[in-house]
């Protein structure tokens, strides 16, 4: 059973100025769809807006806990399972917002308007993630397969519009699905999540400069 | 073009045939500028109403609309809404 990442000692530094950076992107784009809905109250732009917030208070708080851990222990490698009640509990909140931050985006992707429906996947997703015995492994499986319905939807926008900008943000999208099949590995070698935070910063990054060009022709 | 771009231009459209008529605008014209069907112009009118883009007024020739200052923003940042939800596939 894993309930760890392994993360190598010199590489914490890094990570936490990484996940400072992906909560910052993640926020700047969710407000940014949410300023969207203010001028043109379109719906699609605040759910995605919402499920871009998520996911930026899901990497501030591993964050905060990598900080909090560094903090603590001075070995070679982290164990996660020997943290504290309130690590843990900041381990389950990352999984779980980061999880419901994915659903929003799908959500947002189907066009379907149910409340209902909705909040009966995130209970189920939240009840799988805290009862399943390989929790971890489980989070980035289930992580994989919120993406891979994602790319699903900017496949299709970007065959039908065949523009750069669909392209790329396509590209971050599978840059952001590889991440998370990575990070099923991670808890066997460090060297895997190191792949992973890069992987994330090219992809948030494609993200990020995508915003700047819109926001650039203003 | 996708269905939420066309609403958007919709939207766009009468917003701007508002404009164009200094305020002034009758739903008649707004019918003819929007191409809509007289159900779904006013379905998008008390949408832009509630929205807050649009105010009705009562004269006694009849209902007028003028824009907000959240109409005007709207057709001011059109081009950033439209390359944002295109960018995003808010659609």
């Amino acid at each position: 059973m894993a309930n760890i990442y392994i993360i190598p000692q010199w590489f914490f530094g890094y990570t936490i100025f990484l996940g400072i950076l992906f909560s910052i992107i993640t926020l700047i784009v969710g407000i940014y769809a949410l300023k969207i809905y203010k001028l043109s109250f379109q719906r699609q732009s605040k759910i995605f807006g919402i499920g871009f917030i998520l996911i930026s208070i899901s990497y501030l708080i591993r964050t905060v806990l990598t900080i909090v851990l560094f903090s603590k222990i001075k070995t070679n490698v982290i164990s996660l399972s020997t943290f504290n009640l309130w690590s843990i509990i900041g381990l389950y909140s990352h999984s779980i917002l980061f999880i419901i931050g994915l659903l929003t985006i799908i959500y947002m992707t189907t066009g379907v308007k149910s409340l209902r429906l909705y909040s009966l996947f995130i209970i189920l997703l939240i009840i799988s993630l805290i009862f399943h015995p390989f929790r971890l492994e489980f989070f980035e499986l289930l992580s994989s397969v919120l993406f891979l319905y994602i790319i699903y939807h900017y496949l299709k926008v970007y065959i039908k519009n065949r523009q750069i900008k669909n392209l790329t943000i396509l590209i971050a999208f599978i840059l952001l699905l590889l991440t998370h099949i990575d990070l099923i590995f991670s808890v066997t070698h460090g060297n895997y999540y190191v792949v992973a935070d890069i992987i994330s910063l090219v992809s948030y990054l494609i993200i990020l400069i995508n915003l700047i060009l819109i926001s650039r022709k203003k | 073009m996708n269905k939420k771009r066309d609403r958007l231009q919709v939207i766009h459209d009468i917003l701007k045939a508002i404009q164009d008529k200094n305020g002034k605008i009758k739903p008649t014209h707004i019918l003819y500028k929007s191409n809509l069907s007289h159900q779904m112009m006013e379905e998008y009118l008390n949408e832009l109403i509630e929205g807050g883009f649009v105010i009705e007024n009562q004269t006694p020739s009849g209902k007028t609309y003028s824009l907000t200052e959240k109409g005007f923003d709207y057709l001011k940042q059109y081009k950033l809404i439209t390359d944002f939800v295109e960018s995003f596939g808010l659609s």
